[in-house]
């Protein structure tokens, strides 16, 4: 009898443990994954995080903004090759903005596609949803942009876009054209707009958009459009709402863009990534200095607010041990010269002026542009552009103040592109310049990652870039 | 058949009857009498409980069935094992040649516990191709792993080992079962111990010494029996189990040297080396930066030129003066040893093996070494007549210590370091910029433990005559545990902000299988006729949990998380704490059928039905099923009328299973992930894959024939031919990233693996005192694509050469043809497919590659002897391969940059440095990095054939006459001695130029056993 209990207990102890629907733990399954507000939150901070934010610096290497240093040639990911605009560097950088851009539009486009599925209870969650929709439309406005700028022509509406992508589906697409992409941008950015103009302060973060961020966007895209009048209408709506409250130079006002705690306000703040990464880390050789200084042709005054910002003075050993003296970039760092983070900030106020004066010229209301420049010049105590100063003279020196204002952060490679500039590069520890990059240049259009033209057989790679040879 | 027995018997009793008759045989006095217990068909026999009255005295034979004993010549001595026919036997010689007969009835009646995995059920040795490996041979060999162990032991099993202290082997069953060929796990076999599946690290964490036997299944009507989880094969082990009769203790110490190797690549000394670095003329080497041109060309209006010019020779010099070998200085000679004992008895009903093992294997680099504790307990229980109950229990404790860590192995710093550098803490490298040897070494230290915990239930019970239930319920359980301390001293940490210098690293994992399988056996006989039939259902359970804790800012003389800064903000320094738990099961439902027919015909047939939880519940349930024959041609009548080729048999299978090669839930629905960073307030989730909709599992369908065969009653011959073609094959394969993913997972195409395997194994000579025992063996696997659903090419990469061809194998090497150096240039020339030369400004085509051969070879075999001569013993294994190709290193050619490494001897010699040096080797320093693009491919000048035969293991044995054993202690009934050497010699075909890693080092070690 003995044997017959053990055999029929041993058999029910073996079957009783099979189940086979076991719950994910730490992950979760299922095309309703994203069923509460709150996990819609956190794909949204997905779709953020995954924003390709370290680049600020890889454009600012490519654009007119710094002079090598000798300690280039020890950089370690090959900044040297990119400053040079070597064409294998360009194709990897752009490869994996590629490929970054295109998966925060996937996480974005996952979570709106994921609306139907979310359970609304309340007023509160509402809103908050509103937020969360508005920011994943703008954060996909945003990548687009930016993929546009970098991967096509200056605009042409007939230019080659980007591919556009609705949902998360695999698909072979081909590259809409310029004019539909814009079209495209623009009406995610209304949307966006008109969510988050719905949305109380209490979802106030810098690290999220709000109307502002929207309205700047906006206002930059219409821009890259050539759409002037636009542009000029958002950035104007911008500064009338919130702009500098005086014109006077407010010291602690412009240290804490680049020095702050996450809850202080600043009027000139609008947008940034959390992003507390050391990323200038490649860009400084072990306490012996940075690979790259400021370009001395921007010659900020000692009185100027920017000077320690922009500019700080500094000396560094050459091989010989002979010292130099250059002028490092200290934006990227929370204390002057060291090695702790700081998130460069990706839109901020003083952008909406320039903008604004740059729609002006092309108005030809030349006094009202200078004056828009002459705002934010006075608001840095920096000397203003004279009243002598017009037609292509202002026009250039309006470009040049904007370079000066945003050394560093990025966006002055999208403007000098923009504008059709040539771009200097310079010799080590020298300001002779060694090379040009012409204004029509292949490289100033980013090939196509080498996997996008094997694997989506119909898209045509950008001119100049070496195509599938198979 | 009782025919053959009786006569086998008579057979046998005419052996023993001439050797009585041949040798003087001395009486009245005790003495040592050794002999040979073999099977009518000449096979050891082991395990034989040898029981002498008078002095009252049991002995077990051993693997080669040999055995001693003390007693009086004419005293009767008995002998018994299960499943064979007891005897008494008359002592008449010194060497006694005993054989047992099997007892076909009572083999009939145990054979269901004869194996303690019940699994392992005679049904499917009808058509299954099996290989057995008997571990008692391989016992002693100084190695801490099992897969070392099986390494050209098994044809068709593939072991790739690594120089690499504590690396994973690669292990393959006939070849690549999927696409998936890059990743090492996913092709691997399933591996089971005593009915229990257990995981590969389990299988790696096991004491040789506990295993008795080992078993290799390879096609589908062998593996059916484990459904879907078998589709790369099985790996079967048993553990050891006690024997009734007296107890035995044997205790065995091992003590080895594991010595540097080969050299692989000669490098250059100082003085050719500062010569390159002069030609090549980078500032950052020595050899330019003290040389005369270079102190002219930069200081050219210092007053005191001359004086520094003399200052530079002085210090080239004196570097020359330097000759570091740094192969000696970082490759140690390493030290093995390891004790064990084990403990085997019981009585009738109740028996017990027991065994403790300490092992230890020290790094190349001094203060790092693995050792390991084991203890393993078998009890076996006859519960009833009909019924009875195994406990095994195994636990573990492994540890490996990296007091010195690098960031860079020890067999990088061998190649780069420069000769004219030295072991100081004080002068800095010119190879490592500003550091000091000591800032390479001494970077971090880490400790990882493993403990295990396993046990098993094994149970069967004989319900009727013809019914028998069988169960095995399994736990294993480990807990993995790693820290790993940057101390705020250390090189890495100079950048670092003060209060985050120091850094821990911390983690805990377990993981724990549970796995159970009931199995309900039937067997009927009647006239000529014999069914069996089994069903069974079987459950497996894995889950992973671990949490872990990064930190930095580490208080100096804390080693615990309460250490860490947890007042860093920042990313990148912040204090962070992550875990993560997964669970799978598999549930298995399966029926299988055999049929024999006059012991002649036999028709096995086996289904089985398995479900995963890592599918979507409407794609979780596969199949894999399998049907075969057996024909015993040697059971004819006439066949038995010749002595010529006796027990032949030919076996025939096709079978089908479906599999998921490494394919997660994630590929087939959305699978969402918090990540471990932060952003905002806020948590980050995110989708983790792209999902394919479409995606089925893979089938693969195999075909297996073998014959095997005896000839003259003392060479086993056998034979396997196999085919597997698997349908529908998975990948991930790379999308367009527009899509927001970068791969998908697909199913891509067809491939086939197909190949034979030959052994040829036996006793070529025997005689009183000598036995040669010999084995050889050859496998080939071929390896094709035979489609691909999206066209005939599939890439993976950038390269202008595909991943996969249809009619191809996985791993084929593309390169160029290769025209040599050009004298005015420098840059090398290549042929293209129109018989144009491809200089760096062509553009190269796929057609200008060609196929060069294969990375993995086709042929592998081994050839494996014993030879013994009464107490002395003399084993050798050789193993081999060929067939295959690898490209050359070219890591250590150097560059303008790379000039500040050492460099491959000859380079100063071979290298294009000026216009007309004709027939160089390497190209010029300075090329445009196009040109270097071109020369990471293989071409015809930088493959070279991987063949090589390598001695893998010989041995000398000892086993100490009885006089001389006396004379240390009447406690003692047995004592053997070895040496042996492992890896002691490679024939390469041509001479490898690859890495260290690539090297194995010999190992020799002396070892001891005793009995008592």
């Amino acid at each position: 009898m003995n044997r017959h209990i053990l055999s029929i207990l041993l058999l029910c102890v073996i079957v009783s443990a099979c189940n086979l629907d076991i719950p994910l733990e730490n992950e979760i399954g299922g095309y309703d994954a994203i069923n509460t507000v709150q996990r819609a939150q956190d794909a949204l901070n997905g779709a953020f995080d995954i924003y390709p934010k370290n680049s600020s610096l890889s454009f600012a290497l490519l654009s007119e903004d710094f002079t090598p240093t000798h300690l280039i040639n020890e950089s370690a990911q090959g900044e040297d090759k990119l400053y040079r605009w070597e064409p294998q560097e360009i194709s990897s950088l752009a490869e994996s903005l590629w490929q970054s851009y295109y998966s925060v539009i996937a996480q974005a486009n996952n979570l709106l596609a994921s609306e139907q599925y979310i359970s609304i209870n309340n007023d509160k969650e509402m809103e908050t949803w509103k937020f969360v929709k508005g920011n994943a439309l703008g954060i996909k406005a945003m990548a687009y942009y930016e993929l546009l700028s970098l991967f096509t022509a200056p605009y042409k509406p007939e230019n080659p876009g980007i591919v556009l992508k609705e949902k998360v589906k695999y698909e072979k697409k081909n590259r809409s054209d310029a004019h539909e992409c814009v079209k495209e941008i623009e009406q995610l950015l209304k949307d966006s707009y008109t969510l988050l103009n719905e949305v109380s302060n209490n979802f106030q973060s810098y690290y999220y958009f709000n109307t502002r961020a929207i309205t700047l966007l906006q206002s930059r895209v219409a821009i890259y459009a050539q759409k002037y009048d636009v542009a000029a209408g958002y950035a104007e709506k911008l500064i009338s709402e919130a702009g500098y409250k005086d014109r006077a130079p407010n010291t602690k006002e412009y240290e804490s863009l680049w020095h702050f705690t996450k809850t202080e306000k600043s009027e000139e703040r609008i947008f940034l990534f959390d992003n507390y990464d050391y990323i200038f880390k490649q860009f400084d050789i072990n306490e012996r200095g940075d690979i790259v200084a400021v370009s001395p042709t921007f010659d900020y005054s000692t009185d100027d607010l920017r000077y320690n910002r922009a500019s700080f003075p500094t000396t560094i050993l050459d091989y010989q041990g002979k010292s130099l003296s250059v002028c490092l970039l200290a934006k990227y760092r929370q204390e002057l010269l060291k090695r702790t983070s700081m998130p460069i900030h990706w839109l901020r106020l003083a952008e909406a002026y320039f903008i604004l004066a740059e729609c002006y010229m092309q108005q030809g209301e030349e006094t009202k542009s200078r004056d828009m420049v002459n705002i934010v010049l006075q608001k840095r105590n920096a000397s203003l552009i004279p009243e002598g100063i017009t037609g292509d003279n202002l026009l250039e020196r309006i470009r040049f103040e904007k370079q000066k204002e945003f050394v560093g952060e990025g966006i002055n490679l999208f403007d000098l592109k923009r504008w059709g500039k040539d771009i200097r590069r310079y010799a080590t520890n020298s300001t002779k310049t060694v090379n040009v990059i012409r204004k029509d240049d292949y490289r100033l259009i980013f090939p196509l990652p080498y996997a996008e033209l094997t694997q989506n057989e119909g898209i045509e790679q950008n001119p100049g870039w070496p195509k599938v040879i198979r | 058949m009782k025919f053959l027995f009786l006569s086998l018997l008579l057979f046998s009793f005419s052996v023993e009857y001439i050797q009585a008759k041949s040798t003087i045989v001395e009486k009245d006095s005790i003495t040592v009498i050794r002999g040979n217990i073999i099977s009518p068909n000449g096979d050891p026999i082991e395990d034989v409980v040898i029981h002498c009255p008078s002095p009252e005295q049991t002995e077990v034979s051993d693997a080669k069935g040999t055995f001693s004993i003390k007693a009086l010549i004419g005293s009767k001595i008995t002998l018994q094992r299960l499943g064979y026919v007891a005897r008494e036997v008359t002592i008449d010689n010194l060497f006694m040649r005993i054989v047992m007969a099997e007892d076909v009835q009572l083999l009939e009646a145990v054979t269901v516990f004869s194996s303690k995995n019940i699994n392992d059920i005679d049904l499917r040795k009808m058509t299954g191709s099996i290989t057995t490996i008997d571990m008692k041979q391989l016992s002693g060999r100084p190695e801490m792993d099992m897969l070392k162990l099986l390494q050209g032991q098994v044809p068709g099993l593939m072991v790739i080992t690594d120089g690499e202290l504590g690396k994973r082997p690669v292990v393959r069953i006939r070849g690549e079962a999927s696409f998936e060929n890059k990743q090492t796990s996913v092709n691997e076999p399933l591996y089971v111990l005593d009915g229990v599946i257990i995981t590969s690290d389990a299988f790696l964490a096991l004491n040789p010494e506990d295993i008795d036997e080992v078993k290799v299944l390879k096609d589908a009507s062998a593996t059916a029996l484990y459904g879907i989880k078998a589709a790369n094969g099985v790996i079967e082990m048993t553990s050891k189990r006690g024997i009734a009769g007296k107890t035995l203790i044997s205790a065995g110490v091992n003590y080895g040297v594991t010595l540097r190797g080969p050299r692989g690549v000669d490098l250059m000394n100082s003085e050719e080396k500062l010569e390159l670095e002069r030609l090549i003329g980078n500032p950052a080497a020595p050899g330019y930066r003290y040389s005369e041109e270079y102190i002219r060309k930069q200081q050219y209006n210092a007053p005191n030129l001359d004086q520094l010019i003399l200052e530079g020779q002085q210090k080239i010099d004196s570097l020359k003066q330097i000759n570091t070998d740094w192969f000696k200085k970082l490759i140690r000679v390493n030290r093995y040893q390891s004790y064990s004992v084990g403990i085997r008895g019981g009585r009738e009903g109740a028996t017990f093996y027991y065994s403790a093992n300490y092992s230890k294997q020290g790094g190349r680099v001094e203060g790092n070494d693995i050792d390991r504790f084991a203890l393993r307990s078998n009890l076996d229980y006859t519960l009833f007549p009909n019924m009875d109950l195994s406990i095994n229990i195994g636990a573990g404790v492994s540890q490996t210590n990296t007091e010195n860590g690098s960031n860079y192995s020890p067999s990088d710093l061998v190649y780069n370091l420069n000769p004219y550098e030295q072991k100081t803490k004080e002068v800095e490298l010119f190879s490592y910029g500003d550091r000091t040897f000591y800032d390479l070494m001494n970077q971090y230290r880490s400790k990882s433990s493993s403990k295990r915990l396993e046990s098993s239930f094994i149970y069967h019970w004989q319900i009727v005559d013809n019914l028998h239930l069988s169960a095995v319920a399994g736990i294993d359980y480990v807990l993995n545990e790693s820290k790993t301390i940057i101390p705020s001293s250390s090189y890495l940490e100079k950048i670092i902000p003060l209060n985050a210098k120091g850094k821990l690293e911390q983690e805990k994992g377990t993981i724990s299988n549970i796995s159970s399988n009931v199995r309900l056996n039937y067997d009927k006989t009647w006239g000529n006729h014999s069914l069996s039939a089994s069903i069974n259902t079987d459950y497996y359970k894995s889950q992973r949990d671990n949490v872990g804790a990064i930190g930095r800012g580490l208080a100096p003389g804390t080693t615990t998380p309460s250490g860490v800064n947890q007042t860093l903000t920042e990313n990148s320094y912040r204090a962070s704490i992550y875990g993560g738990k997964y669970t799978d099961a598999q549930l298995g439902i399966g029926a299988a059928a055999g049929y024999t027919y006059k012991n002649i015909y036999e028709f096995y047939g086996s289904y089985k039905r398995d479900a995963s939880s890592l599918l979507p519940s409407n794609k979780r349930w596969n199949a894999a099923w399998s049907a075969g024959l057996g024909w015993k041609v040697g059971e004819y009548g006439f066949f038995k009328k010749q002595n010529l080729v006796t027990d032949m048999k030919i076996r025939l299978s096709y079978g089908n299973t479906a599999g998921m090669a490494g394919i997660s839930m994630s590929s087939t629905m959305p699978i969402y992930k918090y990540t471990d960073d932060i952003y905002g307030d806020g948590r980050v989730f995110i989708l983790s894959d792209l999902y394919n909709t479409e995606l089925v599992p893979q089938q693969s369908g195999t075909l297996n024939g073998g014959m095997e065969f005896t000839l003259f009653k003392k060479i086993n011959i056998y034979f396997d031919l196999y085919k597997t073609r698997i349908k529908d094959a998975l990948l991930n394969i790379p999308i367009a990233p527009s899509n927001g993913f970068i791969t998908m997972a697909r199913n891509i195409g067809v491939l086939q693996n197909k190949g034979y395997e030959i052994r040829i194994s036996g006793s070529p000579i025997t005689t009183d005192r000598f036995q040669w025992n010999s084995s050889i063996s050859l496998s080939w696997n071929k390896n094709e694509v035979i489609k691909l659903y999206d066209g005939d090419e599939l890439y993976l990469s950038e390269e202008v050469f595909p991943d996969y061809e249809v009619g191809q194998p996985i791993g084929v090497i593309y390169g160029l043809k290769a025209l040599g150096i050009n004298s005015l240039d420098g840059y090398p020339r290549f042929l293209s497919a129109t018989g144009e030369e491809i200089t760096y400004q062509s553009d190269i085509k796929r057609e200008d590659f060609s196929n060069l051969g294969y990375s993995t070879p086709p042929y592998m075999g081994f050839f494996n002897n014993t030879f013994t001569y009464g107490s002395l013993s003399f084993s050798f294994d050789l193993y081999f391969s060929f067939g295959g190709i690898a490209q050359y290193s070219r890591t250590y050619v150097r560059d303008y940059s790379g000039v500040v490494y050492n460099a491959v001897k000859g380079q100063t010699k071979d290298m294009w440095f000026k216009k007309g040096d004709e027939n160089k080797i390497y190209p010029a320093y300075n090329m445009n990095s196009s040109v270097a693009e071109i020369l990471i491919h293989p071409s015809t000048n930088t493959v070279y054939k991987t063949d090589f035969i390598r001695l893998n293991n010989a041995r000398i044995g000892y086993l100490m006459p009885h006089r001389l054993v006396n004379k240390m202690g009447s406690k003692i009934s047995y004592l053997r001695l070895f040496l042996q050497g492992q890896n002691l010699l490679t024939i390469n075909r041509e001479r490898d130029k690859a890495s260290l890693a690539n090297i194995t080092q010999p190992v020799i070690s002396l070892g001891l056993n005793i009995s008592l």
